[in-house]
């Protein structure tokens, strides 16, 4: 009986729980990365969607564009273009504040592009947050 | 004192549930990344090609060959075409002018001259398509844009002009 009892006490039982943790450990870890590649690959699409809308947005102002340029060649003279002898302004908007301002000058068929460029037109707002070092000695 | 292996041994077991049900859907997340981030290089890909051949298109007003050699492409097709097909693999490795779709050719970007509906106004679509493979039936617009210009030639000099300078326009008068 007390060989038995001495057997008993010397079995020492597999831990419990420690398995658990290690596996809820590697879920997290799993999680957290799968978040990660998740979360990157949205911001990489929100940038490419922005770029590619840039483009479009570009070339639909560039075409309008150039179809008001055609018309005065044309001799017609569409809305929204200034007349400053044979001088003609007139802008197309690319996004809400980005704007194609167009200077030609026009002599019937021929024609002169004195201006043709993208333009912000947003307020611009200098950032002062940052302390930086204006030159002057210690 | 009952044995404590019986219940190691299913905690185990369990949690190797847990894990494989965790690791499968994680897994799912990684494709779905993967597959997102494909059509984002591919959109992006598509809309710096469409723009290569609308500049190249607006370049040579719209005539397609010209079009081809501005685009550094050689090879021509015989007889007329009316738009000009420009090939390439899934990794977008050129295959240079192409005439119907292929086995290996999965991206396509296409210049079709259009009407404009303006005298003196050319125009010209460009689109790219991502084709399945083997199925030249089915496809799926990536990029699509347009592009104009004037039929006649102009002499441009800005500078000059904002400074006041006389401009010799070209002028045919």
């Amino acid at each position: 009986m007390a060989g038995q009892t001495e057997t008993r006490e010397r079995f020492s039982p597999p831990a419990v729980g420690g398995v658990s943790l290690l596996v809820v450990f590697a879920v997290l870890c799993l999680t957290v990365f799968a978040l990660l590649s998740l979360a990157t690959v949205q911001a990489n699409r929100r940038l490419a969607d922005a770029s590619v809308r840039a483009v479009t947005d570009y070339y639909a102002a560039d075409c309008q564009a150039q179809e008001i340029l055609a018309r005065l060649r044309a001799g017609e003279m569409p809305e929204g273009v200034e007349q400053n002898g044979d001088i003609y302004t007139y802008t197309c908007p690319i996004s809400p504040n980005r704007e194609l301002a167009v200077e030609v000058r026009v002599r019937g068929k021929d024609y002169t592009v004195l201006r043709w460029q993208a333009v912000f037109t947003g307020e611009w707002e200098a950032n002062e947050s940052l302390e930086l070092w204006d030159g002057a000695p210690f | 004192m009952r044995s404590r292996v019986p219940l190691a041994l299913m905690e185990q077991m369990v949690m190797l549930l847990v894990f494989a049900l965790a690791a499968a859907l994680c897994l799912r997340a990684f494709v779905a990344s993967d597959g997102l981030s494909r059509d984002s290089e591919d959109r992006d890909r598509a809309a710096i090609l469409c723009q290569n051949a609308a500049e190249a298109v607006r370049r040579s007003k719209g005539d397609l060959e010209r079009t081809a050699e501005l685009l550094g492409l050689s090879f021509w097709p015989e007889g007329d075409v009316e738009f000009l097909s420009l090939g390439y693999d899934r990794d977008w490795n050129s295959f240079g002018v192409v005439r119907e779709i292929g086995k290996d050719v999965l991206r396509t970007v296409r210049v079709t001259p259009v009407d404009s509906g303006v005298d003196g106004l050319g125009r010209a679509r460009v689109e790219a398509f991502a084709w399945t493979d083997g199925n030249a039936a089915e496809n799926r617009l990536l990029y699509k844009l347009e592009v104009c210009w004037q039929e006649t030639e102009t002499v441009t000099e800005p500078k000059a002009a904002a400074e006041g300078a006389e401009i010799d326009d070209g002028g045919t008068d």
